[in-house]
C-alpha cells in the first residue's frame, strides 16, 4: 500500500500529491484534522512566509533602480524606452504630414518600430512593405540611404533620423 | 508632478464620486446598509464601479458624437452633485476604533504599494501588448475625442473592451497632452482599490491577526501581481479583470449582490475573458435570488449588451475563436496540453508563491461546505467555468499552442488569483469561526 503511495510522489508532484493527502485526511478523519491542519499551515505556512519575504525583498531592492529616474520628466522617461521613435514619428513626421487621412508604407521595419509609427502618425494608417507601391500620391518613410526608383519619382517631404518622408510624384 | 498629481486628483475623485452615486442606488435596491461598511470599501468599490461607469458611458454618448471631454465635464457636474450628497458616506469614520494593529496593517501595505507606484512611475509604457495596442488605442481615443471603428480597427484586438484605453485617454484628456505618465497615474487606483478591498476583506474576517497579515503579505508577495501592479508585465488590463473579479467576490460574500453582479459585468468591460465569468454569475445570481431578476436584468443589459452590440454589428471577432480548426488537428492532444498547462502553472511557486496550493487544499477538503453556500457556490462556479474556457481557448485558437500558451497562460491565471486567494482566507476563518462556535 505503501509503496503504491510512494509511487504517485513523483506522478503528481509533491504539490499535488499534498493537496490530494490533505483533502482525503480531511474528509475521512473529522477528528483528527484539527492536528493535521495545525502541522499542515505551521510548515506550509512557514516556506510561504519564507516565499513572500524573499519576493518582498526583491521588490524593495528594486527601489535603487526606481529612484534614477523617478522624476524625471516624461520626455526623458520615454527617451530611455523610445526616444528615436518618438522624435522621429510623432514630433517631426507627424507635423510635416498634410492634414487628413493617409495611408503610410514603411520599408523595412522591425515590429518594435512599426507599432510606434502606428500610434504617433495616427490617424494616418500605417503599413510595412518590401518597397513603397509606385503609385502617384502614396506616402512612404524609407531610409535616407535608398536610392531606388521610387525615391526618384517623389518628393522629399522630410528628413529626419536617419529616414526620409516621401510622397510619389504624379496626380491623384 | 502635475503630469502625475493632477490627473490623479480629477480622475479618481470622478470616479469615487459617480460610483458612490451608483452605489447607493444599487444597495438602496437591495435594502443594505452601506453605512455601516467601512471607507476602505466603500471608496475601492465607488472607484471601481465609477471607472466603469464614466468610461462607458463616454463610449455610449460617443456613438451619438458627443466628444469624450464634454462627456466628461457631464461627469465633472455629476461628481460634485455626488460629493456633496454623500460626503458623509464617503467621509464617515469606521464604526469599529482603529486599533493599533490595523494601523501597521495598513502602514505595511501603504509601504509596498508606495515601491509599487514609484517603479510604475519610473517608466512609461514598454511591454508588447502595451506598446502594440493598448497605448495606441489610448492614443487614437485621445486624438479622436470619439470612438472610431477605423480607429480600433488600425491596431491589433479591436475587439477588445474599452475601460483601459478610455482611462488612459481620459488622463491625457485632463492634461492636455499625449502622456503616458498620466495615464499611469491614473491606472494606479485600480491597483490601489484593490489592495484596499482585499486587505478590508481580511481585516472583517473572523480569524487571527497572525492570519490576515499572512494572507496580505502573500498577496502582496505574488510575482505576476506586482508585475501587473508596478511592471505592466504585459499590458494591465488583465489585472483589472483580476480585481473586478475580486470585487465582486466580496461584495458577495457580504451579502451585496447587486453590487457584485455590476462589480462582475464591469470584468467584461475590462477585457473580453470577463464575459465568460460575468455571464455565468448573472444567470446564477439571477436563478438564485428571484426577487433582484428585474435589476440583474437590466444591469446586464446596461452593461455587457451595449460593447457586444457593437463588435458584433462592427464585425470585430476575436481572433483566438476558431472552432473550424478543430478538425484539422489532434483536439485531444491539444485539450490534454492545455490541462497540462493549467497544472504546471498552478504551482509554479516562483510566479504564485503558494496562493493556488492553499487554495486548492481548502476548496477540496471543504467541498460539503462550498456545495451548502449559495453564494461561495456562485463564485466557484464562475472560476470554474472561466477555468475551462481557457482551456478550451487554448484548444482552439489557430496560434501555434505551445507559445500561445507561454505567452498568455500567466496573465489569465492572474485574473483567477486574487479571488482565489480572497475565498481561501475565507473558507479558513469560517471554519475557525465555525470551531469556535462548537466549543
Amino acid at each position: 500500500m505503501m509503496h503504491k503511495l510512494a509511487a504517485l510522489v513523483p506522478l503528481l508532484g509533491w504539490f499535488y500529491f499534498t493537496i490530494g493527502g490533505y483533502a482525503i485526511f480531511s474528509w475521512i478523519t473529522k477528528d483528527k484534522f484539527s492536528f493535521m491542519k495545525r502541522v499542515f499551515f505551521v510548515v506550509f505556512g512557514l516556506y510561504a512566509t519564507m516565499l513572500s519575504f524573499q519576493s518582498l525583498r526583491s521588490e524593495v531592492m528594486l527601489y535603487k533602480e526606481t529612484r534614477k529616474t523617478l522624476f524625471d520628466t516624461f520626455y526623458q522617461k520615454i527617451s530611455y524606452e523610445a526616444g528615436t521613435y518618438y522624435d522621429m514619428y510623432y514630433h517631426a513626421f507627424r507635423l510635416a504630414m498634410p492634414n487628413g487621412k493617409y495611408v503610410i508604407h514603411l520599408e523595412d521595419v522591425p515590429t518594435r518600430e512599426l507599432h510606434y509609427a502606428r500610434m504617433y502618425l495616427y490617424p494616418d494608417s500605417v503599413f510595412i512593405v518590401d518597397h513603397v507601391p509606385a503609385v502617384a500620391g502614396n506616402f512612404g518613410i524609407v531610409r535616407e540611404s535608398t536610392k531606388s526608383a521610387i525615391v526618384k519619382q517623389s518628393d522629399t517631404i522630410l528628413i529626419y533620423g536617419g529616414k526620409q518622408l516621401i510622397r510619389v510624384k504624379g496626380a491623384q | 508632478m502635475f503630469e502625475v498629481f493632477f490627473p490623479i486628483a480629477i480622475m479618481w475623485l470622478m470616479y469615487i464620486g459617480v460610483g458612490v452615486l451608483a452605489f447607493q442606488f444599487l444597495q438602496t435596491r437591495e435594502k443594505i446598509k452601506v453605512v455601516s461598511e467601512s471607507p476602505a470599501y466603500i471608496w475601492s468599490v465607488s472607484f471601481l464601479i465609477g471607472a466603469g461607469i464614466v468610461t462607458l458611458g463616454e463610449f455610449v454618448l460617443s456613438l451619438i458624437k458627443v466628444p469624450f471631454w464634454i462627456s466628461l465635464c457631464g461627469f465633472g457636474a455629476i461628481t460634485l452633485y455626488s460629493l456633496f450628497l454623500y460626503r458623509h458616506t464617503l467621509c464617515s469614520p469606521t464604526r469599529k476604533p482603529q486599533t493599533i494593529f490595523t494601523t501597521l496593517f495598513w502602514v505595511g501595505t501603504a509601504i509596498m504599494m508606495f515601491f509599487f507606484f514609484t517603479r510604475s512611475m519610473s517608466r512609461v509604457t514598454y511591454t508588447w501588448d502595451s506598446i502594440a495596442f493598448w497605448t495606441p488605442k489610448m492614443f487614437a481615443l485621445w486624438s479622436d475625442q470619439t470612438v472610431h471603428l477605423e480607429g480600433l480597427r488600425n491596431f491589433n484586438h479591436p475587439e477588445y473592451p474599452l475601460l483601459l484605453p478610455l482611462t488612459g485617454a481620459n488622463a491625457f484628456t485632463v492634461v492636455g497632452e499625449y502622456n503616458e505618465v498620466s495615464a499611469k497615474a491614473v491606472i494606479f487606483g485600480f491597483s490601489l482599490a484593490l489592495f484596499l478591498l482585499i486587505g478590508n476583506a481580511l481585516l472583517t474576517q473572523k480569524s487571527s491577526k497572525l492570519k490576515k497579515v499572512f494572507w496580505m503579505v502573500l498577496f502582496l508577495s505574488i510575482f505576476i501581481v506586482r508585475e501587473h501592479v508596478a511592471g505592466e508585465y504585459v499590458g494591465t488590463a488583465d489585472i483589472f479583470v483580476g480585481t473586478y473579479f475580486v470585487a465582486g467576490t466580496i461584495a458577495l460574500l457580504k451579502k451585496h449582490r447587486l453590487i457584485a453582479l455590476v462589480l462582475w459585468l464591469f470584468a467584461a468591460w475590462s477585457k473580453s475573458e470577463g464575459l465568460v465569468f460575468a455571464g455565468v454569475t448573472t444567470f446564477l445570481l439571477f436563478l438564485s435570488y428571484p426577487s433582484l431578476r428585474k435589476w440583474i436584468v437590466l444591469s446586464f443589459a446596461a452593461i455587457a449588451v451595449p460593447w457586444q452590440l457593437f463588435t458584433k454589428l462592427s464585425g470585430l471577432g476575436s481572433q483566438y475563436f476558431a472552432f473550424g480548426s478543430l478538425y484539422a488537428r489532434p483536439w485531444i492532444e491539444y485539450a490534454v496540453y492545455s490541462v497540462h498547462a493549467f497544472r504546471e502553472e498552478f504551482r509554479n511557486l516562483q510566479k504564485w508563491n503558494l496562493v493556488f496550493f492553499f487554495f486548492l487544499a481548502q476548496s477540496f477538503a471543504t467541498i460539503k461546505r462550498i456545495a451548502q453556500h449559495k453564494e461561495l457556490r456562485i463564485i466557484y462556479a464562475g472560476l470554474t467555468v472561466q477555468l475551462l474556457s481557457y482551456m478550451v481557448i487554448f484548444t482552439i485558437a489557430p496560434e501555434e499552442q505551445a507559445s500561445f500558451i507561454a505567452a498568455a497562460i500567466s496573465r489569465l491565471t492572474l485574473h483567477l488569483a486574487p479571488t482565489a486567494l480572497v475565498i481561501t482566507a475565507y473558507l479558513f476563518s469560517q471554519e475557525f469561526h465555525a470551531k469556535h462556535q462548537k466549543t
